[in-house]
C-alpha cells in the first residue's frame, strides 16, 4: 500500500517537472518573446534591450532553473504590468477559480449521477433516451454560446440574475450552472455505463436472492461499485474546470485565474503566464493523486493492486 | 449414494408445469418447457443435464431472479402457502434470503467486493428480522460462519472478499443464505468452479447442514459424481424438458431415456474421481429452442432414432411407479422397435 | 498515478477489437449484418445527412454564397433575419454589424470548422496512434515513457496552453491545425495502447510471430487495421471536441483571427450587439451546436454498428 503510493508519487514529481519545463518554455518557443514585448515598430536595439531587461538573452536552462529555484522559495517573479508579484496575484483570484469549479463540479454530480442512474435502471426506456439526448446535446452545446444564452434568458429577459460581475452569491450562479452543463454528459455516461455493468453482475444478483429491498439493491450495491470510476473522473473533471473556467471568467468578468490567465495572455505577461500554467498542471497532478488516495479508500482490492 | 432418506412429510415446493419463454429477435425461445417436479424436507433433488439445457433458467425462475426479457408461466408452484409464480415482487422479495435460499456457481463474483463478509452476512438477517440489533446479526453470523467450518469466524467478519480463497468464500456464501433457516435452499453448481478436493468437503457441509436445519436442496449440477453423492430424486434435463425423473436409484440403476444412458456411459468407472463424471461425450448438437417443437428434441444425437421420433408431442410416461421418462421406446430399451407405429415422415 | 485513469478510460472506451471469428458460421455475414444495423440506426442516418449537407456547403461555397462573406456595407448593417420585424429575403439570416451577410459568412465558416477539425484530428490520430501502439506492442520500458507522456498531456490544462502559444505565434490556420493536433492525442494513445495489449496476446498475432513475420510488419499489417474501427470512433469524438476548442479560441479572439469568417468569431463578433439583435450570436452558435452533435451522432453510430454489444 505504502509503496505503491510511494511510486506513484515519485512519477507524478516527474511529470509535474516535465509539466513545469513546458509551462515555462511553452511562451519563449512559440516565437520571440522580445520582440512581440517589443511591439511591431521596435527597433533592434529595443529589442535586444527588452530581451536583456527580462533576462530572455541568458541561455534557456539557466532562465529555468532560477525560475525553479525561486518559485520553490514561493518567488514566482513579478507581472510585467502591474510589477505584483506573481504568487499574490494567484493567491488572491484562487478562492474565485476554485469556488466556481467546485460548485460547478458538485452540482454537475448531483445532477448527472442520479440521471445516469436513471437512464441504466430503465435502460432502452425513454428515460434512457432522454438522458442520451441531454448528453449528447450538451457535449455538442459551445460553452462560450450556453453562456450567452442563459444571459439573454436569465439575466436580460427575465431579470433573475444580475448580468456580469462578482458582487454577489446570485452572479455565481450562471457560471457555475454553465461549467457544470459542461461536464455533466461524461459524468452521465460514465455512471450509466458502470451502472450498466454492474446490476448484470454476480453480486447484484446474489445481493437480490437474499431478498433485499431494490433500494438496498440499488445504492448499497450497485451503486457502492459503479461509483468508483466516477470519483477518478471527478478529479479530472475539477483539474478540467480550473483551467477551462478561463471563458465563463471572462464572459462574465469573474475575477479568477482564468481571467487573470487570459489578460496576461493577450498582454504577453509571461512571468504571470508561465506561473498559471505550472500552477494548473501540478492543482491537476495533485487531484489525481488524491482521487487515487480516495479510489483505495473506497475500494478494498486497490491494496493488491 | 445417500439412499432412500426422504421423509414422508409434505413437499415443501411443488412445481407444476412450468415453463420460462425468453424474448429473442426471432421470436420465443422456450428455454423450460413443462418442468414438475416436487422437494420434501431434507431431500435433495438433483437437476442434471449439460450447459443450456435450462437447469439454471429453472433454478432462478424459482428464485424469481430471470432476466427482464423472459417470462415465467406455471399452472402452480407451491411454496408455504405461496404460488411463487403469481405473488408480487414485493411478497417475493421478502421469501428469497428468508425461506429460500441460493448459492451461485461463481463464488469469487457473487460477493460484493466493497462490503466486509460481516457486513454482507448481517444485512441478510436484519433485512427479514424487524428489530433485531447488530449485535444479535452478528452473533448469529458469527455462529453461521463457524457452522460452516470457518475458524477465527470473529475476525473473518472483518475481512472482505478478495482476501477469502474460493472455497471459503463459497462457505461464507453458505452461511449468507441460512443465515435465516431457510426451508428451501437451491446450489447452482456450487462446487464447479472450485478445487477438486475443496468440492467434495462443500458438499458434504451441505449435506450436513441439510439434515440439521431440516432443508429440501435442489442442486443443480452438471457432474454425475455430485449427484451420486448427494441426490434423493434426480430430474435429468435436455434441451428445456425434463426428460427423466425419478428417484436417484431407479434412474442410476434402471436409466429408462437413451440421453441417461448415455449420460451413465460417460462416467468413470469405480474408483475415478467423481468430478471426473463431465457430461458431454454424446456427439451431436443441441437443437435450437426457438419456435415450437416436434417431436423428441434429442433425437439427432439418439442412436436408436426411429421417424415416428419426428412427430407430434412426445410426454413424460411412467417407466415404474414414479420413475417418469419421455421416449417412445420401452425403458431402458437397447435397440429401435422394429415396427415403426406412426406414419412415415 | 493517474495509470489508474488511463487504464480506466481504456476499458470502457474499448471495445473488443474483431468479433467477427465469434460469429456463427450460418449467420449472415458480419458485414451484412452492419449494413442492416446502418440502415436501422437513426442517429447515424441523422448524423451523416447533416455532416453531407455542411460538407457539401463548405465545397461549394463560392457557388452558393449568395455575398462575399468579406464585403463590408455600413449602409446595410445589422439587417434582421427573413423572419425579424424588418427582415427580407435579400439577407436570410440578416447582415452583421459591418454590413456582412451573415448566411454567406456561416457558409465560409464552414469550411474553417471543416478544415481544422478534421486536420488536427488526422494529426492527433497519428500522434496518439503510434504512441498507443507502441506502448501496448513493445511493453516494458517503452510502455512506461508512453504512460508518461500521456500523463504530462494529461495534465495540461488545454485551453490555456492553446490560448498561450496561439497568441504567441500569430493567427495563422496552419499554426492553429498543428497546435490542436498536438494537444488532443490522449484518448487515442489511451484506447489504442490497452487494445495492442489485449491483441497481442491472440492467436492471429501469435501464429505470425511464429511464422516469423517482422514486428513491423505485424503492427503494421495485423494490428493497425484492427484498431482503425475503433480509431475513426475516437476521431469523430476528437473532431467534435477539436472544433468546440477553435471556436472558444475564435470567441476568446485568440484563434482565427478577423476578417476571416469562423463561427467561434461570428458569436464574438455578435456578442457586442447580442442584447438587441440576438440572432448574431444565435446562427453562428447553433451552427457549432449542430456540426458537433451531427458528428457526435455519427461516431455513436459507428460504434453502434460496428461493435453492438459495446455500446455505453
Amino acid at each position: 500500500m505504502l509503496r505503491f503510493f510511494v511510486r506513484r508519487l515519485i512519477i507524478a514529481l516527474c511529470v509535474a517537472i516535465t509539466v513545469s519545463i513546458i509551462g515555462f518554455s511553452l511562451l519563449r518557443l512559440s516565437g520571440d518573446l522580445a520582440s512581440v514585448l517589443a511591439g511591431e515598430n521596435a527597433s533592434p536595439e529595443d529589442i535586444a534591450r527588452i530581451a536583456m531587461n527580462y533576462g530572455l538573452d541568458r541561455p534557456f536552462y539557466i532562465q529555468y532553473l532560477d525560475w525553479v529555484t525561486s518559485a520553490l522559495r514561493g518567488d514566482l517573479g513579478r507581472s510585467l504590468f502591474t510589477s505584483e508579484p506573481v504568487s499574490e496575484l494567484i493567491m488572491d483570484r484562487i478562492g474565485v477559480t476554485g469556488g466556481l469549479a467546485i460548485s460547478a463540479l458538485i452540482l454537475a454530480l448531483l445532477v448527472a449521477v442520479p440521471l445516469g442512474v436513471l437512464a441504466a435502471v430503465k435502460a432502452n426506456t425513454w428515460w434512457d433516451r432522454a438522458a442520451l439526448i441531454f448528453s449528447v446535446a450538451g457535449q455538442a452545446t459551445p460553452n462560450f454560446w450556453l453562456a450567452l444564452i442563459f444571459i439573454l434568458v436569465f439575466a436580460v429577459q427575465l431579470r433573475w440574475v444580475p448580468v456580469s460581475g462578482s458582487g454577489s452569491i446570485a452572479h455565481f450562479i450562471l457560471p457555475v450552472v454553465t461549467l457544470a452543463v459542461s461536464i455533466m454528459p461524461s459524468t452521465m455516461r460514465l455512471t450509466r455505463a458502470g451502472m450498466m455493468e454492474v446490476l448484470s453482475s454476480d453480486y447484484v444478483r446474489t445481493a437480490r436472492a437474499k431478498g433485499l429491498s431494490p433500494f438496498k439493491v440499488l445504492f448499497k450495491h450497485a451503486l457502492r461499485n459503479a461509483i468508483l470510476p466516477v470519483v477518478s473522473l471527478a478529479a479530472v473533471q475539477l483539474g478540467f474546470l480550473l483551467g477551462g473556467s478561463v471563458i465563463v471568467e471572462s464572459i462574465f468578468a469573474l475575477n479568477g485565474i482564468g481571467y487573470l490567465a487570459f489578460q496576461s495572455i493577450v498582454r504577453v505577461d509571461f512571468p504571470v503566464v508561465q506561473s498559471i500554467l505550472v500552477f494548473l498542471s501540478c492543482a491537476y497532478i495533485v487531484l489525481t493523486l488524491l482521487s487515487d488516495l480516495i479510489n483505495a479508500k473506497l475500494d478494498p482490492r486497490v491494496q493488491l493492486r | 449414494m445417500s439412499g432412500l432418506s426422504s421423509s414422508s412429510d409434505a413437499p415443501v415446493l411443488v412445481v407444476d408445469g412450468m415453463n420460462v419463454d425468453i424474448a429473442v429477435p426471432a421470436g420465443a425461445l422456450h428455454a423450460v418447457s413443462d418442468v414438475s417436479f416436487s422437494v420434501r424436507p431434507k431431500e435433495t433433488l438433483c437437476l442434471v443435464g449439460e450447459s443450456g439445457c435450462g437447469k439454471t433458467i429453472t433454478s432462478l425462475a424459482l428464485m424469481r431472479l430471470l432476466p427482464r426479457t423472459a417470462t415465467l408461466t406455471a399452472r402452480k408452484i407451491a411454496f408455504e402457502g405461496h404460488d411463487l409464480a403469481k405473488i408480487s415482487e414485493r411478497e417475493m422479495a421478502r421469501l428469497r434470503g428468508y425461506r429460500i435460499g441460493m448459492i451461485f456457481q461463481d463464488p469469487m463474483t457473487s460477493l460484493n467486493p466493497v462490503y466486509t463478509i460481516g457486513n454482507q452476512l448481517e444485512e441478510v438477517y436484519l433485512r427479514h428480522h424487524r428489530g433485531a440489533s447488530r449485535k444479535q446479526a452478528r452473533e448469529r453470523a458469527e455462529y453461521l460462519l463457524s457452522r460452516v467450518g470457518i475458524i477465527n469466524a470473529g475476525q473473518r467478519l472483518g475481512q472482505f472478499p478478495h482476501q477469502l480463497s474460493g472455497g471459503l468464500r463459497q462457505r461464507m456464501m453458505i452461511a449468507m443464505m441460512l443465515m435465516c433457516e431457510p426451508a428451501l435452499i437451491i446450489a447452482d453448481e456450487p462446487t464447479t468452479a472450485l478445487d477438486v478436493t475443496v468440492q467434495v468437503q462443500i458438499l458434504q457441509l451441505l449435506r450436513g447442514l441439510q439434515d440439521e436445519f431440516n432443508m429440501a436442496m435442489i442442486l443443480i449440477t452438471h457432474n454425475l459424481g455430485v449427484v451420486a453423492r448427494t441426490a434423493d430424486q434426480v430430474a435429468v434435463m435436455y434441451a428445456g424438458r425434463v426428460v427423466e425423473q425419478g428417484s436417484a436409484e431407479d434412474v442410476f440403476h434402471n436409466p429408462a431415456h437413451p440421453y441417461t444412458r448415455g449420460l451413465m456411459e460417460c462416467m468413470p468407472k469405480h474408483g475415478q474421481a467423481a468430478s471426473m463424471g463431465r457430461l458431454g461425450s454424446i456427439p451431436g448438437i443441441v437443437p435450437s429452442l426457438v419456435g415450437n417443437q416436434r417431436g423428441c428434441s434429442f433425437r439427432n444425437r439418439c442412436s436408436l432414432q426411429m421417424p415416428s421420433c419426428h412427430e407430434g408431442q412426445i410426454d413424460l410416461r411412467p417407466a415404474r411407479g414414479d420413475h417418469l421418462y419421455r421416449c417412445l421406446l420401452e425403458p431402458g430399451a437397447t435397440k429401435p422397435r422394429p415396427v415403426s407405429l406412426g406414419s412415415a415422415a | 498515478m493517474m495509470s489508474t485513469i488511463v487504464t480506466r478510460t481504456a476499458v470502457s472506451g474499448a471495445a473488443p477489437a474483431s468479433r467477427s471469428d465469434e460469429f456463427d458460421t450460418l449467420a449472415p455475414s458480419p458485414k451484412a449484418l452492419m449494413r442492416k444495423r446502418a440502415r436501422g440506426h437513426v442517429g447515424l442516418i441523422i448524423g451523416t445527412t447533416i455532416i453531407t449537407v455542411i460538407v457539401l456547403m463548405a465545397v461549394f461555397a463560392p457557388l452558393i454564397a449568395p455575398y462575399d462573406p468579406y464585403a463590408q456595407d455600413l449602409s446595410r448593417r445589422l439587417i434582421d433575419p427573413v423572419w425579424g420585424a424588418k427582415g427580407t429575403w435579400d439577407n436570410i439570416f440578416g447582415t452583421d454589424a459591418l454590413g456582412r451577410d451573415v448566411l454567406s459568412r456561416l457558409i465560409y465558416g464552414a469550411r474553417i470548422s471543416l478544415l481544422v477539425g478534421f486536420t488536427a484530428a488526422v494529426i492527433a490520430g497519428i500522434i496518439g496512434t503510434a504512441l498507443g501502439i507502441l506502448g501496448g506492442y513493445y511493453g516494458g520500458k517503452v510502455d512506461a515513457f508512453v504512460v508518461y507522456l500521456i500523463n504530462v498531456k494529461l495534465a495540461l490544462p488545454v485551453i490555456l496552453v492553446a490560448l498561450s502559444v496561439s497568441s504567441i505565434s500569430g493567427g495563422s490556420i496552419m499554426a492553429l491545425i498543428i497546435l490542436l493536433g498536438f494537444l488532443t492525442w490522449d484518448r487515442y494513445a489511451v484506447v489504442t495502447r490497452s487494445m495492442t495489449q489485449q491483441m497481442r496476446e491472440r492467436e492471429f498475432i501469435m501464429s505470425s510471430k511464429a511464422a516469423g513475420a517482422s514486428n513491423s510488419r505485424i503492427l503494421w499489417r495485423e494490428i493497425l487495421p484492427n484498431l482503425m474501427n475503433q480509431v475513426i470512433i475516437i476521431a469523430s469524438l476528437d473532431m467534435a471536441l477539436i472544433i468546440l476548442v477553435e471556436a472558444a479560441l475564435s470567441f476568446l479572439g485568440l484563434g482565427i483571427r478577423p476578417p476571416t469568417p469562423s463561427w467561434g468569431l461570428m458569436v464574438s463578433e455578435g456578442r457586442a450587439v447580442m442584447f438587441f439583435k440576438p440572432y448574431l450570436i444565435m446562427i453562428p452558435g447553433a451552427a457549432i451546436f449542430l456540426l458537433v452533435i451531427a458528428i457526435n451522432m455519427a461516431g455513436d453510430g459507428i460504434r453502434d454498428v460496428t461493435s453492438p454489444e459495446g455500446r455505453g
